[in-house]
């Protein structure tokens, strides 16, 4: 869910973020924490961080799980590694058809 | 799970605003990073999307790919990054268009690559993509019908042989095609 924070509380944000990413988790999306899960994602996981930006030029409205694996030369097995990393950040969705 | 029922197999971005500051993430970072990443794209969805292509039976995965290429090609051309792979993915695209029975989408795409001289450079320097794309751009003009668009079909087609004539004489195969379509327009 995405809520656009007051620029004063941008402080506190960025702590919530750093701390829970630490903590395995991120519950709470915003506009103002995003920056702080790119940094993560570069420093800790660059093949997640990698597939969200091939995610971000491609069609929003789903790409095949075989086109990706393809794309990125992945096990099936790797891949899942990786979305399961970006689902938690409530980056990504695995669903049904497109549309 | 990824290897699920079918259901299952699609990957999304959450939300829009995810896309765009991922985007905005990598662009802040570094212009050239973004150029990189889509000359990767570029190059990985052109050979998957020609070998899905040549497939008979998946042409419904085929299908699925166009959104991809549809949104790759604006994102290349607002980078105005020229590599071959853009050109070619703007003449499989027009390709497809026509094989849905929508020409006027296909023009679209290939007059505007017809255009952007530097592109075609970047695919072939000898002339013979202009020649051909001049050639599938009358051929859908032809296909249109009404008299305004066979004219420009047929002015496509003198193009096109006046490239042919002067640069592939030889060529008597595709001379004698567009010389044949030309007829039968007139």
């Amino acid at each position: 869910m995405w809520i656009n924070k007051p620029a004063q509380a941008e402080e506190e944000v960025k702590n919530k973020v750093s701390k829970d990413l630490e903590n395995d988790q991120v519950k709470l999306l915003t506009k103002d924490n995003f920056r702080e899960i790119c940094l993560h994602l570069k420093r800790n996981s660059s093949v997640s961080w990698q597939l969200l930006q091939y995610m971000a030029y491609l069609d929003a409205e789903g790409i095949s799980v075989d086109f990706i694996i393809s794309l990125m030369g992945l096990t099936r097995e790797e891949l899942q590694k990786h979305v399961n990393e970006l689902k938690r950040m409530s980056l990504v969705s695995v669903g049904g058809a497109r549309g | 799970m990824l290897g699920g029922p079918e259901d299952e197999k699609r990957l999304k971005i959450t939300h829009r605003i995810v896309q765009e500051e991922t985007k905005q993430a990598l662009m802040k970072e570094d212009v050239t990073k973004v150029k990189v990443v889509l000359e990767k794209l570029l190059r990985e969805f052109n050979s998957i999307l020609n070998a899905v292509r040549k497939n008979d039976d998946s042409y419904e995965n085929f299908c699925d790919l166009i959104p991809h290429a549809k949104t790759l090609i604006n994102e290349a051309k607002t980078m105005d990054l020229i590599i071959k792979e853009r050109a070619m993915l703007i003449v499989v695209l027009g390709w497809h268009y026509r094989k849905t029975g929508d020409d006027e989408q296909a023009l679209d795409y290939w007059t505007e690559l017809l255009n952007n001289q530097k592109l075609i450079n970047a695919l072939d320097s000898t002339n013979l993509f202009k020649a051909r794309l001049l050639q599938k751009i009358s051929k859908a003009y032809i296909n249109l019908e009404g008299e305004e668009n066979i004219r420009k079909g047929l002015r496509s087609a003198e193009d096109c042989l006046q490239i042919f004539q002067r640069d592939f004489p030889r060529n008597h195969k595709e001379i004698g095609l567009v010389f044949s379509y030309m007829g039968n327009a007139y």
